[in-house]
């Protein structure tokens, strides 16, 4: 199913070569600083999440990767070259931002526009076999749903048989069912050997694709792993109980409230039900479970802001 | 192919827009017929008249096409999209040129059409080859002006500027009425424009006169200096937007 005519067949034959590599990337817009000093390191063949709140530069560092902007000092390298460098564009895939579209073209038109670019680029059979677009390719771009919209914005972005993907937070706004025909022809890229750098804001998004997760906050890098390294890094578990809000635990990693309940995040839930119980807090209810991805990233984000 | 994708989408774009290109196409005609006609008494009147409204035509797509069109496209999201895929921003300024160009064509295809139909025209093979060479020679700098108009005015600023100067180079151009027509103190603004040298080549094509090589200097100038200028405001533009 992958695909029959070689995708990524022009894969750069240096495998070793990160697809992308920043060294200390500074950029300011005015007064605001959007990236400060951010490092970064992503290997191909993996599909890397970057994740981080609002306001955290994770679209400020995609505009950099992908040679919009430039930043105020730092070096970048996609690919082992400059993202501005034809050579580089031509095995890098983009959507357009907020997914504008000239209103009076049709959708055929703009995929035809967009194919002739690249040397090797998708066939319309390939191309609809991916993503459901067949039976819109005689509208204009006009009348597409914002959904619709979406979809051929990241069907342009594989249309050239592209080496690396970037998408900026490919599924907003999408029907579950437009968010599972996106998921899938990420995963079928991967597996052919692609590499994909996306931006997102629901978690469960990078939890069911990405093999690679950095976690970016106020302009850096926050941390960087696998699924289960970020989530180690802050507890694998989740205790939670209603009951007294202690300030302080022996073996929790991060402590809140939330309605009425207190969550506790923690590597040896063991050693946090001890203490619990030497500490003689009320608590009712007990529940523990293995944390997930969203509760590992805001005490990562929360542990930073405190310190 | 990439250049023909774009010249195609640039024109698909134009026509599928109809209040837009409509006017621009037809607004020629329709003041030939209200203000053309009364100067053609006469052929060879009608014949100049026809040759500066040529020259009118190809300042309307310059202006309203081109340099609206390019003050509107800088700030949309799909141009952005456009500078990062893998082709030369000249190339995709060469096929919307090409697209302008064949709207410029249709244009003065009706123009010459009315003005068969409302006057007397009529001249020598050699005469009407000179004259469309003429309006030809004279879309470069025009289309450079439309450029800069383009890069160095707002989206919602561009069509007010382009309306003030088509209004302004038309009169002082010399199209609304042959320039040997003009008061003294017109006469001297106008030869500083370089709508009044394309309608003096035109005029010359007409009548037979012998072309010199100073109008031709001269509007290559124009072209070179508002080339200039257009290239310092897109730098200008990209570095605001893209720093």
């Amino acid at each position: 199913m992958v695909n029959s005519t070689g995708m990524n067949a022009n894969l750069t034959e240096a495998k070793d070569i990160n697809a992308v590599q920043l060294c200390n990337i500074v950029k300011s817009f005015g007064s605001t600083k959007a990236l400060r000093g951010l490092n970064l390191e992503l290997k191909q063949g993996e599909i890397h999440a970057l994740l981080g709140p609002n306001a955290a530069g994770k679209t400020t560092a995609i505009g950099i990767m992908t040679g919009i902007r430039k930043s105020d000092s730092g070096s970048v390298s996609i690919l082992g070259g400059y993202p501005w460098e034809k050579s580089i564009r031509l095995q890098v895939g983009l959507t357009p931002q907020e997914s504008g579209f000239p209103d009076n073209l049709r959708v055929s038109e703009i995929l035809d526009l967009v194919k002739s670019h690249f040397p090797e680029p998708m066939t319309d059979d390939e191309l609809f076999a991916r993503f459901p677009l067949e039976k819109l390719k005689n509208k204009q771009a006009g009348g597409l749903s914002g959904g619709q919209k979406r979809l051929l914005a990241v069907a342009l972005s594989f249309i050239g048989n592209p080496n690396l993907v970037f998408l900026d937070e490919p599924t907003t706004g999408l029907d579950v069912e437009s968010r599972q025909n996106i998921w899938k022809a990420i995963l079928d890229y991967r597996g052919s050997g692609g590499t994909v750098v996306l931006t997102t804001h629901y978690l469960e998004e990078a939890e069911a694709l990405a093999s690679r997760i950095v976690v970016i906050n106020e302009g850096k890098k926050l941390a960087d792993g696998s699924l289960e390294q970020i989530r180690d890094l802050v507890g694998s578990s989740r205790v939670s109980y209603r009951g007294d809000l202690p300030t302080m635990l022996d073996g929790a990693t991060h402590i809140k409230q939330q309605d009425d309940r207190v969550i506790i995040i923690t590597n040896d839930s063991d050693l946090v039900i001890r203490s619990m119980v030497r500490n003689d807090l009320e608590f009712q209810d007990l529940q523990i479970r293995p944390a997930n991805l969203e509760e590992a990233f805001f005490t990562l984000i929360d542990n930073s802001r405190q310190k | 192919m990439i250049l023909y994708q774009y010249f195609k989408t640039s024109l698909l774009g134009l026509i599928r827009t109809p209040s837009y290109s409509l006017v621009t196409i037809l607004v020629p005609s329709i003041i030939f017929v209200i203000v053309g006609v009364t100067f053609s008494d006469g052929r060879q009147e009608a014949n100049f008249a026809l040759g500066s409204f040529c020259v009118f035509s190809s300042l309307g797509v310059a202006f309203f096409q081109f340099g609206v069109g390019v003050a509107n496209d800088k700030e949309s999201p799909w141009e952005q999209y456009a500078r990062v895929l893998p082709v030369h921003p000249l190339s995709r300024l060469f096929a919307t040129i090409l697209a302008s160009l064949v709207f410029v064509s249709v244009s003065i295809c009706i123009l010459i059409v009315v003005a068969f139909l409302t006057t007397d025209i009529g001249m020598p093979a050699n005469s009407w080859l000179k004259m469309l060479f003429g309006v030809f020679v004279g879309v470069f700098p025009l289309a450079a002006m439309g450029l800069t108009i383009g890069y160095w005015c707002s989206p919602k600023g561009a069509l007010p500027v382009a309306n003030l100067l088509y209004i302004i180079l038309a009169f002082l151009g010399g199209i609304f009425f042959h320039p040997s027509l003009m008061p003294e103190f017109m006469n001297s603004i106008s030869i500083f424009t370089p709508v009044r040298h394309i309608v003096n080549l035109t005029q010359a094509g007409i009548s037979g006169d012998p072309w010199t090589t100073e109008p031709f200097l001269i509007l290559l100038a124009y072209t070179i200096l508002f080339l200039i200028l257009a290239a310092v405001g897109y730098r200008r533009d990209e570095a605001k937007k893209y720093r």
